[in-house]
């Protein structure tokens, strides 16, 4: 076995850093996301890239391991650095991404299958954990009758958001929300929940969780929060949504969709195609209903934080939010969150700065 | 009764060592998973040795996941010892089971 291996941080904090990985990955056929936030290379005695993984928040992904370095347990290396890293940062429950033909080097390192598809694998270190997610999620004797699920982001929560559910709950005996949970839109995961909480208390039977790791989260459709358009979208929606039917849906006695049309955001239009060629295979129905209008434009989150980002709070939002969301965008405490708006002067990621304008008016 | 503050991480995955993570399991008492490349010969031996550590730790309570590649005892109480001062952010006084030390 050769022993001169080092592993490094691969810097990817640093534009050199970035490409470096991006042209290893390419190499090895891979195709870097742009995401991480940190990666460890394996170098030989010449500086000769090797091998790299990457971590973005609790999840493992981009493991690739050069063809004439292979056999000497580099992923296992890898694997444990990571591990360690992630725990010292407070990260316990981990995440893997990675091909098919990875799955059993993870398998026999303490990973469990989360879902996979012909083309990916995502894996986390507990057992049954959608199972324990769903008993956590659900109250006790909560769920079962015949409901419906409705997935959103709410950045932040809109009169179109209130209609949709509305809708879905007029026609269901249960409808859960849930909210996607990963904290890279402007508004943080803890305001974004109170204001549809708020915004939805008025309608008994509607349930709101956080969507977890488990339903567009960057462990299963990071490319959502890059609003890359790309064949890789494709790949992903279909691990997403194979998730959502097969393990989610029974759980939580799921067996219809609500989604509302998408008028604006190509990505999002194709998720919800894929939603509908998927979601029936599985005997889940799916329903698009068309967006509320407000004059002669679609009520949108984007809409609102084109608003404040320009004037602030103010009344002209009054068609477009509840009196719920507009009494907070007026509180003091969204000072932080319209600060942010104003200087990034769009609704877009805080993690990713350089995406375009058109880009970035899709992130709802 | 030692209390686990937080989960951690110790060893790795790499060839005769042992990767063992350890978790706060309030008010659920020990429970452990081994996954060993040699559980049909070893794995009573593994456990006994996760059990003794645990023991002179005074642990009650944790959920432990051990990821065995062929660790000898010595290695697999070496790991426990660490992951348990990690998990309980507590230090070691390696130097107590040095005979040689003052």
């Amino acid at each position: 076995m050769n022993e001169s291996f080092v592993l490094r941080d691969m810097q990817v904090y640093t534009e050199r850093g970035r490409s470096a990985l991006r042209d290893f990955l390419a190499s090895q056929g891979l195709r870097y996301e742009n995401d991480a936030d940190y990666a460890v290379g394996v170098y030989d005695d010449d500086d000769v890239l090797l091998a790299c993984g990457c971590c973005c928040g609790a999840v493992l992904k981009n493991f690739a391991v050069a063809e004439n370095a292979r056999g000497q347990n580099i992923l296992g290396r890898l694997l444990s650095h990571l591990t360690g890293w992630q725990f010292q940062r407070g990260n316990s429950r981990l995440l893997v991404f990675t091909t098919p033909e990875n799955k059993g080097f993870f398998l026999r390192s303490g990973f469990f299958i989360v879902e996979e598809t012909a083309a990916t694998v995502l894996l986390e270190n507990r057992q049954n954990g959608v199972e324990r997610f769903a008993e956590e999620t659900l109250p006790p004797n909560g769920a079962d009758v015949d409901s419906a699920c409705v997935v959103m982001n709410c950045n932040p929560f809109t009169l179109g958001h209130r209609h949709l559910v509305e809708y879905a709950a007029a026609r269901s005996a249960l409808l859960h929300v849930f909210l996607v949970e990963e904290d890279r839109s402007i508004f943080p995961f803890a305001i974004r929940k109170r204001l549809l909480s708020e915004g939805t208390a008025d309608i008994p039977n509607v349930r709101v969780y956080g969507g977890g790791p488990y339903i567009i989260s960057s462990a299963t459709f990071p490319t959502y929060f890059l609003k890359e358009v790309n064949q890789a979208a494709d790949v992903w929606a279909e691990l997403d949504l194979t998730l959502f039917a097969r393990r989610i849906a029974p759980l939580f006695h799921i067996s219809r969709r609500y989604v509302g049309e998408e008028p604006y955001c190509i990505l999002t239009r194709k998720y919800n195609e894929a939603m509908r060629q998927i979601l029936p295979r599985y005997g889940l129905s799916v329903e698009s209903i068309p967006r509320l209008r407000a004059g002669s434009k679609a009520v949108s989150a984007s809409a609102v934080r084109e608003i404040l980002a320009r004037q602030g709070a103010c009344s002209s939002l009054r068609e477009l939010v509840p009196e719920s969301t507009l009494r907070f965008l007026e509180s003091e405490e969204a000072a932080p969150v319209l600060m942010k708006l104003r200087k990034t002067g769009n609704g877009g990621s805080m993690w990713f700065e350089k995406r375009t304008k058109e880009e970035i008016s899709c992130l709802n | 009764m030692l209390e686990l503050k937080k989960p951690a991480v110790a060893g790795t995955l790499e060839s005769s060592d042992i990767q063992i993570s350890m978790a706060p399991n309030p008010g659920k008492g020990i429970e452990i998973e081994l996954d060993s490349v040699v559980k049909m010969q070893f794995g009573d031996s593994i456990l006994a040795t996760v059990r003794r550590l645990l023991e002179e730790f005074e642990i009650a309570e944790a959920r432990i996941s051990l990821n065995d590649k062929g660790a000898i005892d010595a290695v697999i109480a070496a790991r426990m010892q660490t992951v348990i001062c990690r998990a309980a952010e507590i230090g070691y006084n390696w130097a107590k089971e040095d005979p040689h030390a003052r």
